[in-house]
C-alpha cells in the first residue's frame, strides 16, 4: 500500500473535487469595588453612611460595575446566558459631603492579617483585559480587583461615589435641566496605579473611545446618549449633556470604570485591545494602568494572571500581597484543586453543584451562595406560529401559535409546573421561585404579585374549559391539534436538562406533551442573519436566563412591540412576540421618568400586565455560587453587590 | 485512541495464539471432512472468551431491546421530585439519578441508543468503506487515485477533531450521531478492502469470469467480494466497539446525543464527573461499566472472529 | 526515493488546501461567532452587531473571508482570536510545545511499557503472565479514555489527598504556588501520561506480541537457533529487527492518533495544550483559532504519515517506489 502510483491525473481530479466543495458547504460591569467602612474584613457593609453621609433611600438606577455581571458567553458553563449589564435599582448613599479627596474614601480599617497570595480558580480564561471590549463574566470579575468605578454599588444596593465625590441627584444639584444635565465631581488627589491623577479627562477619553466604531466596544449602551461633556478648569468637574431624558443613564454610564487617558491617548484605538494594557507583552508582562486595590502585573496565557497590591490605591490598601487567577478547565478541576488547597477560591458553580458543595462544607470549605437578582431563568412562550414565514417578515400579521395563543392554556401550563418542588428539591431550597422580570430586585419588583400557584387540578380544569380534551393517547387535543409542543434550551447544561425532565413529567400528568429539542448556545443565540433560533423565533417554548442585571430596571427590550425580532429589526429580545399598546406606552414612559417614585409605579403596572398575560413563565431567580477554602476570609457575597466588591478586604489566615 | 478503524488485519492480535496451535493440531486430523464455515465455527468455538462474550453480548442486546420495548411508553420521561439521587435499593437496583429517574431503566433505554448507534454507524462505515475500497481496488488508475486521496484526506484530520466539527455542523441527535460516526469511520475498511481487491482482481477465477463476459459490477460483488468477507466481518465487529466509544467521547465533550434522551455516553458525562461521583457515584459508575464491558465483549468477539476467519493468521 | 518524497509533498499541498476550505465552511456551519457576544445580552442593538461584525471582517462574503484567511496563512499569519484578540500563531506556539511534551512522554512511556511486556509475553506464550497481559490489554483497550482518566484523578489525586497519602496533582503543568522545575513537571505529567499510555499500550502490546510470535515461527529463526545461536542474540538480531517492521508504521501512526487522545486527556487534566485550546475555541466558534489548530494538527498528521512511509522504505528494502 505504500507504493501508491500517483498519476498526474490525480491532481486534476482533485481540482474537480474542489469544484464540488460548495455542495459540502451547503450542508452545512461587574465590579463594585468598595470601601468597606468596617474594620475587619467585610463585616458589615451596610454601614456606609459613616462616610458617605446620610444614605437616602432613593431608588435610582445604578451601577455597571455592578454585581451581577452577566452575559456569560453562551458557550460555556453559563449560569446566566447573559444578563445584560449588571446591577441595582437602589439606594444611594449620596448626599452632600465627603471631604472630596482620596483620604475620605479610605476608612482606615486595619487588616486582620496582611500579606500572602490568594489563588482564585477561573474555569475560563479572561479574554481582553479592558472593560470596553469584553463581555465575559470572568474578565469583569477580575477587572473588579483592578478598577474602581465612578459610582459603586455596595451590599444592600447602596450607591456610593467612588472616583466621584458623590452620587448626582436632583437634590444635590447633580442632575439638572429636567434630567438632561449631569454634573459630577471627581475626588481630588486620587491616582491611577502609575501615580498619575484621575480626572474628568479620563471620562471624556473613555466616552470618545467607546463611541469610536473602530474600538469594537461590546456595547455602547448609555454612552451614545451623551451629547457633550464639559470640564472645569481643574478637570475635576464634568458637566454631561445628554441628548434626551434617559433614566438609566446614571446606571449605565456613571457606574462605569474609566480608561486612563494619559496612558492610552497616543495609541490608535484599534491597538488598545492588543496593547499591553489589555494583553500580555513579552514574558507575560502587563502595563494595565488601573484604579483598583490591585494592579494587574502579569498574564501567563493559558495559565494565570497575577495582580499585586496597588500602593497608589486611594481607598484602604489591600490586605493580600497578591491575587493569582489560575485557569482550570472545568468545575471538576476547580473542585479538586480547592479540596487539595491548591486554590483558595473557586468560582462560578451552578445550582446543580450545590449538594456536593454542601458536603464539602464539612471539610471547611465556605460555600458562598447568593441570589443573583436581575438574572432570572424563564421559559418563553412563542405567541406566534413559528412555521408561518410571516413571523419573520411581519410579526403583526403572523398566524397566532396554535396552542399558546390562548392565555388560559399558558396559565394552565404555568400552574402545572411544580416550581416550588424544583426550587426545593433540585435547587436545595437555595433559590426562589421568580414572579416577574424584576424578581429579587428591590425596590423595583412588584411585591403585590405572588407566583402562579402550583395547582395541577385547576390547571387541568382550565384546559378542559378551553376545549382541550384528553385523547386516547393520554394527550389533550382540540380540533385535531394535539397539546404537544417542543421545548428548547441550551445544551449541554445538566441542571437545565434535569429541570426539563421534571417539567416534562409534570405536564405529562395533565395531558400535555412536552418534547425536548435542545440547541447549542451558538445556534440558539446566533444573530438573525445567521439564523439564530431565538432571533428567528423558531421555537414553541424556549428556556434561558436573562434579565436586567441589577443595573437599571429598563425592561423595554423584553416586552416592547418594537423589540420583536424580525427582518426589519433583527436584534430585538422580545422573542415571545408580546405586543400590547398599553405596555408599550408604559415602557416608553419608564425610561423618560427620572423620578424613581414615578418609575416604580410605571414598572408595577408593566409587571402586573405581563403577569396577567403570562407570555413567559419565570422559573427562579438564579444563584451565584462560589466556594472558598478554609483560609481565605473577609468575603461577603451580596445579591446586589456580588462577591467582587471588596477584594481589598480579603485576607488569608495563616498567610502563605 | 483512534479506535474507529481497525488498524490493519495484517497485524493479528495473537491474543489466542495458544488456541490456534491446538486448532492446527486438531484440524490436521479432521480437515478433510469439514466445510470452511464449519472450520470457522469450530475455531471460533475454541476461543472461550469470544464465545462467552458472544453469549453475553447476545443476551445484552436481547435484554436491552426486548426489555426496552416492554417498558411502558414514556418511561424515558419519568422523573420524580421525591426520588432524586437515591442510592441503589431493591426498587432501584442501580439507584436513581438527578431527576429521580431509575438508573437501570435509563441504562436499558440508553443501551438501545448506544447499541443502535454502534451497530448502525458501523454499518454505514462498512458499506461506505467496502464500496469505496472495492471500486478503488478493482478499477485502479484514476478512480483509485481519487478515492484513495479522499481516504488520505479524511485520515489527515485527527479523528476526534473531525467528529466534533461534524457533530457541530449537523447538530445533536441520534440520527446525526450515527451519520457522523459512520462517515468518519469508513476509511480503514476502505483500505483493507482495496488491498484485498488488488490482490484478488488478477486471480484466475476473476480472469475466467471476465473472459466469459461477466460485467464489472457483478464481478465485484459476486466474485471478489465474497472472498474479502473475512476481514470485513472482523472490521465490522471491531467497528461496533469503536462506534460505541466514539459516541461516548463525543457526548463527554458535549457534542453527542443530548439529554434527556439517555445514551450511555451522556449518562457518564453528567456535567461534572467529580462532583457527581462524590455525591452519587452510582449515577456514573453503572453506565461507565456498561460501556467498558460492552466494548470489551465486542473486542473479544472480534478477536475470536479474526482467529477463526482470517486465513493469514495461521501461524 | 527523492522523487517519491517530492511527489508526496506535492500531493499533500492541494490536499491541505482542500481540507482547510472544507473546514472553513464547516466551522461556520457549527454556529455563529457573534453569538458569544450577543448571547443573552438583551440590550444589544443592531448597530452593535453590525459594528462587531465589521470589526472581525465577518461582514464580507464567506468565499472572500476564506481567501483573506488563506492569503494571510501563506504569509505565515493565522489571524487573531476573536475572543482574546491575540495572534493565533502565538496562542498555538505556546500550546503546541505542551501538547508535544504530553504526547512525546506518553509515546515513550507506551514503548517502555509495551515492548518488554510484549516480548516477554510472546516468548513465554501460554504462561500466566501471557494470559494476564492479554486480558489486561483487552480491558484497558475497552476503557473510554475519560472514564479511566477521571477514575485515576479521583483516586490518586482527590482520595489519596483525603486519606492523607502522598497524592498527585489534579491538573495543569505546574502548581500555582509551587516551583516550576522539571520535578514538578514530571509530577504533573504522571496522571495524564498514564491515562494516555495505558490505553495506547493496550492496543499496541497486542500488535507487537502478534508480530513477535509471527517472526518466531519463521524458518530463519529456527535455522538461527539450530545453528546454535545464543537465544538472546537471536532475539536481538533477528526477532526484534523483523518484528519491528510492521510495528514501526503503527508506532508512527499511533503518534498521530495520540493527538486525538490528547483532546480528551487535556480536557480532564487542564493541560494547557492544543486539545483544550480547540475545545475552548469550539465553544466560542473562535474560527481563526480553530482553523489554526486544525491546520497544524492536519499538517502534523500528514508529516507523520510521510515519515512512516519513508521509515518503512528504509526498513524494508523490498518496497520499491516507482
Amino acid at each position: 500500500m505504500v507504493a501508491h502510483r500517483h498519476s498526474k491525473r490525480a491532481v486534476a481530479l482533485l481540482a474537480i473535487l474542489v469544484l464540488l466543495m460548495p455542495l459540502l458547504a451547503a450542508c452545512g460591569g461587574a465590579q463594585a469595588p468598595s470601601p468597606n467602612e468596617q474594620d475587619q474584613g467585610a463585616a458589615n457593609p451596610t454601614q456606609t453612611n459613616q462616610i458617605a453621609g446620610q444614605p437616602t433611600t432613593v431608588p435610582a438606577g445604578t451601577s455597571p460595575a455592578g454585581a451581577n455581571a452577566a452575559p456569560t458567553a453562551a458557550a460555556t458553563q453559563p449560569p446566566q446566558d447573559g444578563a445584560g449589564l449588571p446591577t441595582v435599582g437602589a439606594t444611594t448613599t449620596s448626599g452632600n459631603t465627603d471631604a472630596a479627596g482620596a483620604a475620605a474614601f479610605a476608612t482606615g480599617r486595619q487588616c486582620a492579617q496582611t500579606g500572602g497570595t490568594a489563588v482564585v480558580g477561573f474555569v475560563q480564561e479572561p479574554d481582553v483585559l479592558n472593560f470596553i471590549n469584553t463581555n465575559m463574566t470572568f474578565t469583569i470579575w477580575l477587572l473588579g480587583t483592578a478598577e474602581t468605578p465612578m459610582i459603586q454599588v455596595l451590599p444592600g444596593a447602596k450607591l456610593k461615589g467612588a472616583l466621584l465625590r458623590d452620587v448626582p441627584t436632583t437634590e444635590n444639584g447633580g442632575i439638572t435641566n429636567n434630567g438632561k444635565t449631569y454634573t459630577v465631581h471627581f475626588r481630588e488627589g486620587i491616582k491611577w496605579s502609575d501615580g498619575q491623577p484621575i480626572t474628568g479627562r479620563d471620562l471624556v477619553f473613555t466616552w470618545k473611545t467607546i463611541m469610536n466604531p473602530q474600538m469594537g466596544a461590546s456595547s455602547q449602551l448609555g454612552w451614545e446618549q451623551i451629547k457633550n461633556i464639559q470640564l472645569s478648569n481643574n478637570d475635576l468637574t464634568a458637566t454631561i449633556q445628554v441628548k434626551d431624558v434617559y433614566a438609566p443613564f446614571l446606571a449605565y454610564v456613571l457606574t462605569s470604570w474609566l480608561l486612563p487617558e494619559h496612558h492610552l491617548k497616543g495609541m490608535p484605538v484599534q491597538q488598545i485591545a492588543k496593547s499591553t494594557y489589555s494583553q500580555p507583552g513579552k514574558g507575560g508582562a502587563m502595563e494595565h494602568v488601573g484604579s483598583g486595590p490591585f494592579v494587574i502585573q502579569s498574564w501567563a496565557k493559558g495559565d494565570n494572571i497575577t495582580a499585586v497590591r496597588n500602593d497608589n490605591y486611594f481607598g484602604d490598601k489591600a490586605c493580600l500581597d497578591k491575587m493569582v487567577f489560575s485557569f482550570l478547565k472545568d468545575t471538576d478541576q476547580q473542585t479538586s484543586a480547592l479540596q487539595r488547597g491548591d486554590i483558595d477560591l473557586a468560582t462560578n458553580y451552578t445550582e446543580g453543584d450545590l449538594p456536593t458543595l454542601q458536603q464539602l462544607e464539612g471539610e471547611g470549605i465556605q460555600v458562598l451562595s447568593v441570589a443573583s437578582p436581575g438574572s432570572v431563568e424563564r421559559y418563553y412562550f412563542n405567541l406566534h406560529d413559528p412555521k408561518d414565514p410571516m413571523i419573520n417578515k411581519d410579526p403583526k400579521k403572523a398566524r397566532p401559535h396554535p396552542i399558546f395563543s390562548d392565555k388560559n392554556v399558558r396559565m394552565a401550563i404555568a400552574m402545572g409546573i411544580n416550581r416550588p418542588a424544583i426550587v426545593e428539591k433540585v435547587l436545595y431550597g437555595q433559590a426562589k421561585v421568580a414572579v416577574t422580570e424584576l424578581s429579587g430586585q428591590e425596590p423595583w419588583e412588584n411585591e403585590k404579585l405572588q407566583p402562579y400557584p402550583f395547582d395541577p387540578n385547576k390547571a387541568a380544569q382550565m384546559l378542559d374549559q378551553a376545549g382541550w380534551k384528553v385523547g386516547s393517547d393520554g394527550i389533550r387535543a382540540k380540533n385535531g391539534q394535539r397539546l404537544s409542543f417542543t421545548h428548547t434550551t441550551t445544551t449541554p447544561n445538566p441542571i437545565r436538562e434535569t429541570i426539563q425532565r421534571l417539567v416534562q413529567s409534570d405536564l405529562r400528568k395533565m395531558g400535555v406533551e412536552m418534547n425536548i429539542k435542545n440547541a447549542d448556545p451558538n445556534k440558539l443565540f446566533a444573530t438573525y442573519a445567521e439564523g439564530g433560533i431565538g432571533s428567528r423565533r423558531q421555537f414553541d417554548m424556549v428556556g434561558w436566563t436573562t434579565g436586567t442585571g441589577v443595573l437599571d430596571p429598563d425592561i423595554t427590550w423584553e416586552f416592547h412591540t418594537s423589540q420583536i425580532p424580525r427582518q426589519s429589526y433583527q436584534s430585538g429580545s422580545n422573542v415571545m412576540g408580546y405586543s400590547k399598546p398599553q405596555v408599550d406606552k408604559l415602557l416608553d414612559q419608564n425610561v423618560r421618568q427620572p423620578d424613581p417614585q414615578q418609575r416604580k409605579q410605571t414598572l408595577d403596572q408593566v409587571q402586573q400586565q405581563v403577569y396577567d398575560d403570562v407570555p413567559v413563565i419565570y422559573m427562579y431567580v438564579r444563584l451565584r455560587i462560589d466556594a472558598a477554602g478554609p483560609n481565605l476570609k473577609g468575603l461577603t457575597a451580596d445579591p446586589m453587590a456580588g462577591l467582587w466588591w471588596n477584594p481589598q478586604d480579603w485576607y488569608l489566615e495563616n498567610a502563605r | 485512541m483512534d479506535r474507529t478503524q481497525p488498524k490493519s488485519t495484517a497485524g493479528q492480535s495473537g491474543a489466542t495464539a495458544d488456541v490456534r496451535a491446538q486448532l492446527q493440531a486438531e484440524e490436521a486430523s479432521t480437515r478433510e471432512t469439514l466445510s470452511p464455515w464449519k472450520i470457522t465455527r469450530r475455531r471460533f468455538m475454541r476461543h472461550r472468551l469470544a464465545v462467552a462474550s458472544l453469549v453475553f453480548f447476545t443476551l445484552l442486546v436481547a435484554t436491552v431491546f426486548i426489555w426496552g420495548a416492554l417498558l411502558p411508553e414514556g418511561t424515558a420521561r419519568t422523573a420524580d421530585y421525591d426520588l432524586i439521587r437515591q442510592p441503589p435499593s431493591l426498587q432501584h437496583p442501580m439507584g436513581t439519578d438527578q431527576a429521580g429517574s431509575d438508573v437501570m431503566q435509563r441504562i436499558i433505554l440508553g443501551g438501545r441508543v448506544s447499541l443502535t448507534v454502534g451497530i448502525l454507524a458501523m454499518a454505514i462505515s462498512i458499506l461506505l468503506g467496502t464500496l469505496v475500497g472495492a471500486v478503488a481496488g478493482y478499477f485502479g488508475g484514476g478512480v483509485d487515485n481519487v478515492l484513495m486521496r479522499i481516504v488520505d484526506l479524511m485520515l489527515s484530520i485527527p479523528s476526534l477533531f473531525l467528529l466534533i466539527i461534524l457533530a457541530g455542523v449537523i447538530g445533536p441527535g441520534m440520527r446525526t450521531i450515527i451519520l457522523v460516526i459512520g462517515i468518519t469511520g469508513w476509511m480503514g475498511v476502505a483500505r483493507i478492502v482495496r488491498a484485498n481487491f488488488l490482490s484478488l482482481k488478477n486471480k484466475e477465477f476473476v480472469e475466467a469470469a471476465r473472459s466469459i463476459g461477466v460485467r464489472d459490477f457483478p464481478i465485484i460483488f459476486k466474485h471478489i467480494l465474497p472472498n474479502s468477507v473475512a476481514p470485513i466481518i472482523v472490521a465490522a465487529t471491531l467497528g461496533v466497539a469503536g462506534a460505541i466509544l466514539s459516541e461516548a467521547y463525543v457526548s463527554f465533550l458535549g457534542f453527542g446525543i443530548q439529554p434527556p434522551q439517555p445514551s450511555w455516553g451522556n449518562m457518564v458525562s453528567p456535567g461534572s464527573f467529580l462532583l457527581t461521583i462524590t455525591q452519587a457515584p452510582w449515577i456514573i459508575l453503572f453506565p461507565g461499566l456498561m460501556i467498558t464491558i460492552t466494548v470489551l465483549t465486542v473486542n473479544f468477539i472480534g478477536d475470536g472472529l479474526r482467529d477463526a476467519l482470517d486465513p493469514f493468521s495461521r501461524l | 526515493m527523492v522523487r517519491y518524497i517530492t511527489r508526496r509533498v506535492l500531493i499533500a499541498i492541494p490536499m491541505l488546501l482542500l481540507i482547510t476550505l472544507i473546514l472553513f465552511y464547516a466551522i461556520f456551519a457549527v454556529g455563529d461567532p457573534v453569538a458569544r457576544l450577543t448571547a443573552g445580552n438583551p440590550r444589544i442593538t443592531e448597530q452593535d452587531i453590525a459594528r462587531i461584525k465589521q470589526n472581525f471582517g465577518l461582514d464580507k462574503p464567506r468565499p472572500l473571508q476564506y481567501l483573506v484567511w488563506l492569503g494571510n496563512v501563506v504569509r505565515g499569519d493565522f489571524g487573531e482570536s476573536i475572543v482574546s484578540r491575540e495572534p493565533v500563531s502565538s496562542m498555538i506556539g505556546r500550546r503546541l510545545g505542551n501538547t508535544l511534551i504530553l504526547m512525546g512522554t506518553a509515546f515513550v512511556v507506551t514503548q517502555l511499557i509495551a515492548i518488554p511486556i510484549a516480548l516477554v509475553s510472546a516468548l513465554r506464550q501460554y504462561s500466566w503472565f501471557d494470559y494476564l497481559v492479554t486480558g489486561l490489554s483487552f480491558v484497558f483497550y475497552s476503557f473510554p479514555v475519560f472514564f479511566l482518566g477521571f477514575m485515576l484523578l479521583w483516586i490518586f489525586s482527590v482520595k489519596f489527598n483525603q486519606w492523607g497519602l502522598p497524592s498527585l496533582p489534579s491538573g495543569k503543568m505546574y502548581d500555582v504556588r509551587g516551583e516550576r522545575n522539571l520535578f514538578e513537571l514530571v509530577k504533573h505529567l504522571v496522571l495524564p501520561v498514564l491515562t494516555l499510555a495505558l490505553l495506547s499500550a493496550a492496543g499496541y502490546v497486542r500488535y507487537l506480541r502478534a508480530s513477535v510470535l509471527e517472526v518466531l515461527g519463521q524458518d530463519y529463526i529456527r535455522t538461527a537457533r539450530a545453528k546454535g545461536l545464543w537465544n538472546a542474540l537471536v532475539i536481538r538480531r533477528h526477532v526484534l529487527k523483523n518484528a519491528a517492521l510492521p510495528v514501526v508504521t503503527i508506532m508512527i501512526l499511533e503518534l498521530a492518533s495520540l493527538f486525538s487522545g490528547a483532546i480528551v486527556t487535556e480536557s480532564i487534566f487542564a493541560w494547557p495544550g492544543m486539545g483544550s485550546l480547540f475545545i475552548d475555541a469550539m465553544g466560542d466558534i473562535d474560527y481563526p483559532v480553530l482553523m489554526g489548530v486544525l491546520f497544524i494538527a492536519t499538517s502534523l498528521v500528514i508529516i507523520f504519515n510521510l515519515i512512516a512511509d519513508i521509515a518503512y522504505a528504509y526498513l524494508d528494502p523490498r518496497i520499491s517506489y516507482s
